[in-house]
């Protein structure tokens, strides 16, 4: 697969702190990538480089080919959609399906291609029961969904999610990742999430871990978890079933990781 | 004191709590009866939800919002969220999500009041920081502060409360957390999660005989897993 977005030897923060420095990696075409890191780690000031909000400090970013530059700026941008931290803060209309049209008119599309993608976009995103509610009333789940629907709503190339589970429960954070899965099957947008819960990332085959202004490590998660020292270390708190089944593995009671209780039971007592 | 917990059909339930202590509420109704709880006793509310800002600065921010009641709580508050004096002077727009966290805690205890409540505060954060809430939480029970506390993580509250309040239509309880989260009967009963080591030792007796301890660290529950394998 052909690699989409290219980090080299990127330095990013801000004039008198720098967060990251010389950080290299790819994302490839038609995948879905976690970059774990830990609270204060630079989640944020990461995406936001990427979208190119503010410049990186040094290094380059390359997009589709594209190098991030003050001059090909609206080139690079048109093959990103992303979704920031702050929900409330993003929207700017004050009803859903005024919101998901939005960059589509602001971008020049004609009425009957914005009707399509909205129809497509808000079915994959499983929005289209909630199209003419305000945006007021929405819970933060049925905004996180919202979000991302105005995101991809013109086809970019890559989807940046700045920790879109810190506000949505564990069922709710399988359902997003359910709606990024398709989304990027159907439409093959690359997806690039931050996240500092090891929950949000379960059987993920991308992984980037982050901290101490670095890459700590980088691989599967099964790789990932394995070095649960490492990561406690870092300040990344490991699920309790993920971290009894470790445990247990390292006294040899158990063989594997068991994510519910009764498969773990009946393991031990068989 | 006593206060009486509302939900949004007016039923309501009444509960004796005493100063230092942390209670979690586990309901199937949370939002309203949080919400009118508010309003009826004026809980400092402490919620990630709800952080807006129009200070410039940490500084300015915290005084908009309250003149500090108690500095030298403030500075302990500070000092416990390993936070120092040059926090006052960094810029709300280089605030990180953990920091705004942290100022919209900070600003909310320059209150002149007691009775807090913690709402999912503990969920986002990592484990190095919910380990500063939780020592922030036992520091406010040192000084008499009555804590209120949700989580949508039954985990969190199994670990951290000392009373428990858990209500579901009809079904209310309220009692020492460890009382109430080893009668799993019960929160199966009353439809609400359990926490996962309670659930080990209740399926070990249900479906093997093997009778663990109700544990609320996952060390203590191995030495007793290692004991019966």
């Amino acid at each position: 697969m052909n690699n989409l977005l290219i980090l080299n030897n990127l330095s990013i923060g801000y004039k008198d702190l720098i967060i990251y420095k010389d950080l290299s990696f790819n994302i490839t075409e038609n995948t879905i990538t976690a970059i774990l890191c830990p609270n204060n780690g630079g989640k944020s000031t990461l995406i936001r480089t990427l979208s190119g909000i503010i410049y990186g400090l040094d290094g380059n970013i390359v997009l589709n080919n594209v190098k991030l530059t003050r001059r090909n700026f609206k080139k690079y941008i048109r093959n990103i959609g992303v979704v920031l931290e702050d929900l409330d803060y993003q929207f700017i209309t004050d009803n859903v399906k005024e919101e998901i049209t939005f960059p589509l008119v602001n971008l020049g599309y004609k009425k009957n291609i914005i009707n399509k993608h909205i129809k497509d976009v808000s079915n994959i995103c499983e929005i289209d029961n909630i199209l003419n509610k305000k945006i007021k009333v929405l819970s933060n789940y049925e905004k996180i969904k919202v979000l991302i629907a105005t995101s991809i709503i013109h086809f970019p190339k890559i989807l940046l999610l700045d920790d879109p589970f810190r506000f949505i429960n564990i069922k709710e954070q399988k359902k997003i990742l359910n709606i990024l899965n398709n989304i990027k099957n159907n439409y093959n947008i690359s997806i690039v999430f931050t996240t500092s819960q090891i929950s949000s990332i379960i059987d993920l085959e991308n992984i980037i871990v982050l901290g101490n202004g670095k890459i700590v490590m980088q691989g599967n998660y099964n790789d990932i978890i394995k070095r649960d020292n490492e990561l406690s270390k870092l300040g990344i708190e490991i699920p309790i079933m993920i971290d009894l089944s470790l445990k247990l593995q390292f006294y040899n009671l158990l063989d594997d990781i068991y994510y519910n209780v009764e498969g773990m039971v009946d393991k031990l007592w068989k | 004191m006593e206060i009486i917990l509302r939900n949004n059909y007016n039923c309501k339930k009444k509960i004796n709590v005493e100063e230092g202590i942390i209670i979690s509420l586990q309901a199937s109704n949370l939002n309203a009866i949080v919400n009118n709880l508010l309003n009826d006793y004026k809980f400092i509310n402490i919620n990630n939800n709800q952080m807006y800002f129009v200070g410039e600065n940490v500084y300015e921010e915290i005084n908009l919002y309250n003149k500090i009641y108690n500095l030298s709580l403030i500075n302990d508050v500070l000092n416990i969220l390993g936070l120092d004096d040059s926090f006052f002077n960094k810029k709300i727009e280089n605030l990180s999500y953990t920091e705004k966290i942290y100022l919209n805690i900070i600003r909310n205890l320059s209150l002149d009041n007691k009775k807090v409540l913690f709402y999912d505060v503990y969920n986002y954060l990592d484990y190095a920081n919910q380990k500063k809430i939780k020592n922030l939480l036992l520091y406010l029970k040192d000084k008499k502060y009555i804590i209120l506390i949700t989580s949508n993580d039954v985990n969190v509250l199994y670990k951290l409360a000392d009373y428990s309040v858990l209500w579901n239509k009809n079904n209310f309880e309220y009692s020492k957390t460890d009382d109430l989260y080893s009668d799993v009967e019960k929160l199966l009963k009353f439809k609400l999660e359990v926490p996962i080591l309670s659930k080990i030792t209740y399926k070990a007796l249900k479906d093997k005989n093997i009778k663990l301890f109700y544990s609320k660290d996952v060390r203590d529950i191995i030495k007793d897993i290692y004991k019966h394998v």
